[in-house]
């Protein structure tokens, strides 16, 4: 899932300014799981802004509504009224979200309610961790299910590097070395022959590196004339 | 108005399996209470989420009680 993490509120309260109507939209699908920026915290984050705006003495009207998810124009749709009627849209979903609301509403003026984080999983109650850089170039076929683009420190394609310590990295004794985690794995399933091969540079193109990334599926798409 | 004439409000979120009850009986044995209290009936205190103090706070209560 995409994880995120709610922005300080005199942040978000800097973002929205004095305007008089503010449309708190929530998004039902990743950040809703990490509680970030699903339909309870959009009315929490609209009762905690009507609060303080009172506080300030200058109250806003501030409304709040959820949507399936902010990434996909149908869900957007469904939305059109209440954000035409807003002057100004806090966007509690990923960066992806904040986006798709700007393009699809070009006259709205949308702010982001969140820093969106990275790629993840909950590993334990209210513990998420990075597991996944979508570089574009799997590899995890090679490395036993362990990512050591997202999990370590350097991204390291022929670790551990001289900073694993004990099993951990140097960066910080609470992170695990992502290559240790690879060699055990590898060892419990008789496979560490895999490291012997050394791993030639990544391209690097099918990630960041290539620029922004398109897919674009010709079986899916609908013919000119439908669309 | 004094700062003593000042009725607080508040809201007592009451589970119905024992606050609630207790609140009933009392008032079955004619027990009298302030009348400022306002008791909301809920399945279990684990029904509370933040948003309900919240909601009670932004109408206007000055407190929240959560019993059960």
């Amino acid at each position: 899932m995409i994880t995120a993490e709610q922005k300080p509120l005199a942040e978000i309260q800097g973002l929205l300014g004095d305007a008089k109507k503010v449309l708190v939209v929530g998004c039902g699908t990743c950040v809703t799981v990490c509680f970030a920026g699903g339909d309870r915290e959009a009315q929490i984050m609209a009762a905690s802004l009507r609060m303080a705006s009172k506080i300030n003495g200058h109250p806003q009207e501030i409304t709040d509504i959820t949507v399936q998810r902010q990434c996909e124009w149908e869900y957007l749709d469904e939305i059109e009224k209440e954000i035409a009627d807003a002057d100004i849209v806090l966007s509690l979903g990923c960066g992806i979200g904040v986006q798709a609301i700007a393009e699809h509403f070009p006259d709205t003026w949308v702010v982001p309610g969140l820093n969106t984080t990275f790629l993840g999983m909950p590993t334990e109650q209210g513990v998420w961790e990075e597991r996944c850089a979508a570089c574009g170039d799997c590899i995890l076929g090679l490395t036993g299910g362990i990512c050591p683009i997202a999990r370590c420190s350097k991204s390291l394609l022929n670790g551990p590097c001289g900073g694993s310590e004990d099993g951990h990295c140097e960066i910080d004794p609470e992170v695990p070395c992502a290559w240790q985690l690879i060699y055990d794995r590898l060892e419990s399933k008789g496979k560490l022959d895999l490291l012997l091969e050394i791993q030639p540079p990544k391209d690097w193109s099918k990630s960041r590196d290539g620029g922004p990334r398109k897919i674009v599926r010709q079986d899916l798409r609908l013919i000119e004339d439908e669309a | 108005m004094t700062d003593t004439d000042y009725e607080y409000q508040i809201v007592a979120y009451s589970c119905t399996y024992c606050a609630y009850n207790a609140a009933d009986l009392a008032g079955g044995l004619r027990m009298q209470y302030p009348s400022q209290v306002k008791i909301v009936e809920i399945p279990c205190t684990g029904r509370i989420d933040i948003l309900l103090p919240l909601k009670a706070i932004e109408a206007g209560v000055d407190g929240v009680m959560v019993a059960g």
